[in-house]
């Protein structure tokens, strides 16, 4: 079930109703509710999955439970590593098999022995690579006596699953979020509405911001060979947009629908596009993602600390990793690769850690040296996002030769006026994120005490009518395939 | 809880709300300038009916003429904008309905309830009856927002008055093409099967064929059956009983029908599917309806007594 369609907004308040109506009967029932909603959740999608849910909850409940109880060291690491066997084994089954399988027929053509095994017919579990890793966390903090293992099945099963974050994140930490399902929820009448109000702008990101994207960024990436450099620049500038606006969007309903259930679910994104340096740029984007490598791979690599060569394998090591997770492609594994490429100057120099708040914190407006830095960030991301939302290496290679293509186009206006719709509701989104940057998403503190409660109805109303206006085709979230 | 139930409840009704009262207007200025209208004085003869007459007949080469043909128009639409126009408009003196062996098949009937229905149902919404408006905005409730938002800008496209309020003109921008077997082969098989098999007749568009019929008689109009050309490849693989059907539909309007002479043999007369007429066709196609004894195009076509 998309979060953007009727269905949803059908499925979302029954579920409510009946959650807050259960209160009185105690958790248990609550969490069984929400434990069958997210299944149908999961199930609208397609029911077969959920069979591979059920399998890898039922085996890292098990494997927490005796983790718990067995202290000798030998037998705990062969829990963890049946643990970790089971669910990177299916990961990689779904998700990696036919991207060894192609590169090993590869490999053997080029020195002259094809072997020609032929690509399975696997489809991708929507989601596998998020609730994988959530449960992965579960089993290796229990491994690290960090957490106590769940001995409900249900609450476990729940966490697991839960629906808002279910299918693409936030990647929940079982510190974090199994506690909440252990202990009584109460509505709270802040929470609900700041909820709302994230759903609502996670609408507009989605539906009114990154659908429109798509639509040109489509047609330009599937035409690319044949238009000129401006308007692969806009293909590409559009798609970062897109991306964050899918992505972040989803996130922002995620943990808006979340909160209407007295949940709390981390951070995904605070405002990546306002960064002055790709360090900043990755503590503010897919946090989850990122602080789930940084705790689990690179800490335990060593991280920053050791030798210069330590370092820069680190490095590598968890930006390729990050990469490789997104899909199995060459494509994803360099976008990694020049994120690490852009990173390492400044771990090196020691300077990945100088813009911890967000820009112009105390002010109005960034300096102009902020500026700079926040477009010099910002064109450099636009660059690896061509590898992202590329086919193959050799299609982004001809994308970006491809901006050299008739560079007098860069300053005829009509290209640009052709999408002045889609400028202008950029232009709006990014002064809706500007102002509200200091908030924990654009609307949080968006109006706090200052406006009238008349005027914030009205803005409110607007982002309806906008999205109702723009909502472009319907178009699945990214992430998704992820 | 309450609070907050209230006041999201007042929310949505509210956006709920202006949303329905800008989609009210917007329909309701639509009907309004389509009451309206009226055509130029020099129009005597239409051509309604979907893609097929939307492409072979080249109004401009003939004063009298108005092609208002609209892809994918099935009888039902044809029939609600026919009776939009003559109910101001008292110029028409015939009227000539697009009837080929695809008319025929039900394959069309998801173009009112089914799911092209908000697509191709948004541009004749404001001519359709109150009843018919309910029933295509409740069969669509889950595209709702879409549906409402495509009328709505299809009523601000009416309110620029330099637009006709009524959909459908000549339209053929196909230069140089040709009949292709492989696309006659999918367009015979989108029209006339389905996974079933043979798809069956559709008994809605044939009693809007009626319908249209008696409308012109109310209104003592000419109303003419008239056949756009369809490729001889494309003729050799329509179901035998089509071909029977259409005989016998064409039986009972034998009075209403017009037989066009048509070379079906040339490739570049038609498009790929064989099943519309290229550029080239759609001048030869015209020139024939021309000559028709119907008209005495185009010395005088201006006047009921040259119409037979």
């Amino acid at each position: 079930m998309l979060f953007n369609t009727i269905d949803f907004a059908i499925f979302l308040p029954i579920v409510f109703g009946l959650y807050w109506l259960l209160k009185t009967t105690g958790i248990r029932s609550q969490n069984f509710l929400l434990l069958l909603s997210s299944y149908f959740f999961y199930g609208w999608w397609d029911w077969r999955f959920l069979g591979l849910i059920l399998f890898s909850t039922i085996v890292d409940f098990t494997i927490g439970i005796y983790l718990e109880k067995t202290s000798a060291k030998r037998h705990r690491l062969a829990l963890l590593i049946t643990s970790l066997s089971i669910n990177l084994g299916l990961l990689f089954f779904f998700k990696y098999f036919n991207f060894f399988l192609d590169n090993l027929n590869s490999a053997f053509e080029f020195f002259g022995e094809p072997i020609g095994i032929r690509a399975a017919q696997i489809v991708l579990p929507v989601g596998i690579s998020f609730y994988t890793f959530q449960t992965l966390s579960y089993t290796i903090d229990i491994y690290r006596k960090k957490i106590n293992a769940s001995k409900d099945l249900i609450v476990f099963a729940s966490f697991v699953s839960f629906f808002p974050q279910l299918v693409a994140g936030p990647i929940e930490r079982a510190s974090h979020l199994l506690p909440q399902f252990e202990r009584e929820r109460k509505f709270d009448y802040v929470s609900a509405i700041s909820g709302l109000r994230q759903i609502l702008w996670g609408l507009f990101k989605k539906v009114v911001i990154a659908d429109n994207c798509a639509r040109v960024v489509n047609s330009i990436f599937s035409n690319h060979a044949e238009l000129d450099g401006s308007h692969l620049f806009i293909g590409a500038l559009f798609f970062t947009f897109q991306i964050y606006g899918d992505f972040s969007g989803y996130s922002d309903i995620a943990i808006g629908t979340s909160r209407l259930f007295g949940f709390d679910l981390m951070k995904n994104f605070s405002f990546p596009y306002f960064s002055r340096d790709i360090a900043e740029f990755w503590r503010r984007w897919h946090i989850s993602l990122s602080t789930w490598f940084r705790d689990y791979l690179y800490i335990p690599l060593g991280g920053s600390r050791g030798s210069l060569a330590k370092k820069i394998r680190n490095t590598f090591i968890i930006f390729i990793v990050s990469g490789f997770w997104h899909g199995a492609n060459w494509t994803f594994i360099v976008w990694g690769a020049l994120n690490a490429l852009y990173f390492l100057p400044l771990l090196l120099s020691e300077k990945n850690r100088i813009n911890m708040h967000i820009v112009a914190h105390d002010r109005k407006y960034p300096t102009p040296k902020e500026l700079g830095s926040m477009l010099l960030t910002f064109s450099l991301t636009i660059f690896t996002w061509i590898f992202f939302r590329s086919e193959n290496l050799g299609e982004a290679l001809a994308y970006i030769s491809g901006l050299f293509r008739n560079p007098h186009s860069y300053i005829e206006l009509g290209i640009y006026l052709k999408h002045y719709q889609l400028f202008l509701l950029l232009f709006f989104f990014l002064v809706v994120e500007w102002m509200g940057r200091k908030g924990e998403f654009a609307l949080d503190r968006l109006f706090s005490g200052r406006s009238h409660y008349a005027f914030r109805f009205s803005f409110y109303q607007l982002i309806v009518l906008l999205i109702y206006w723009f909502n472009a085709e319907q178009q699945t979230f990214i992430y998704f395939q992820f | 809880m309450k609070s907050f139930l209230f006041k999201t409840a007042s929310f949505l009704a509210l956006s709920f709300l202006l949303i329905a009262l800008i989609f009210f207007l917007f329909v309701r200025s639509s009907k309004k300038i389509s009451k309206e209208y009226t055509f130029s004085n020099e129009h005597k003869v239409l051509f309604i009916g979907d893609s097929h007459i939307q492409n072979a007949i080249i109004d401009s080469l003939c004063p009298g003429f108005l092609n208002m043909g609209k892809n994918s128009e099935t009888y039902y639409y044809s029939y609600h904008k026919l009776k939009a126009i003559l109910a101001t408009e008292n110029k028409i003196e015939r009227v000539l309905l697009s009837f080929d062996y695809h008319n025929l098949s039900n394959y069309s009937d998801a173009f009112f309830l089914g799911e092209k229905s908000p697509v191709i149902s948004s541009e004749y919404f404001h001519l359709l009856p109150k009843k018919y408006q309910i029933q295509l905005l409740v069969s669509n409730w889950d595209k709702l927002p879409t549906f409402t938002r495509q009328i709505i800008k299809e009523s601000t496209r009416i309110a620029d008055r330099s637009n006709r309020p009524f959909p459908g003109k000549f339209r053929n921008d196909f230069f140089r093409t040709q009949a292709e077997d492989s696309s006659i082969q999918k367009r015979i098989q989108t029209q006339f099967y389905s996974k079933k098999g043979l798809n069956d007749f559709s008994q809605f568009n044939l009693n809007y064929l009626d319908s249209i019929r008696l409308l012109c008689q109310k209104k003592e109009i000419y109303f003419n059956l008239i056949q756009a050309p369809v490729y001889s490849d494309y003729l050799d693989l329509i179901p035998e009983e089509y071909i029977e059907k259409y005989r016998s539909t064409t039986y009972k309007f034998s009075k209403e029908t017009l037989v066009v002479p048509f070379d079906s043999t040339t490739k570049s007369y038609f498009l790929p599917d064989g099943d519309h007429l290229s550029y080239e066709g759609a001048e030869v196609f015209t020139e024939q309806v021309l000559n028709l004894d119907v008209f005495n195009c185009p010395k005088n076509i201006s006047t009921n007594k040259n119409l037979q």
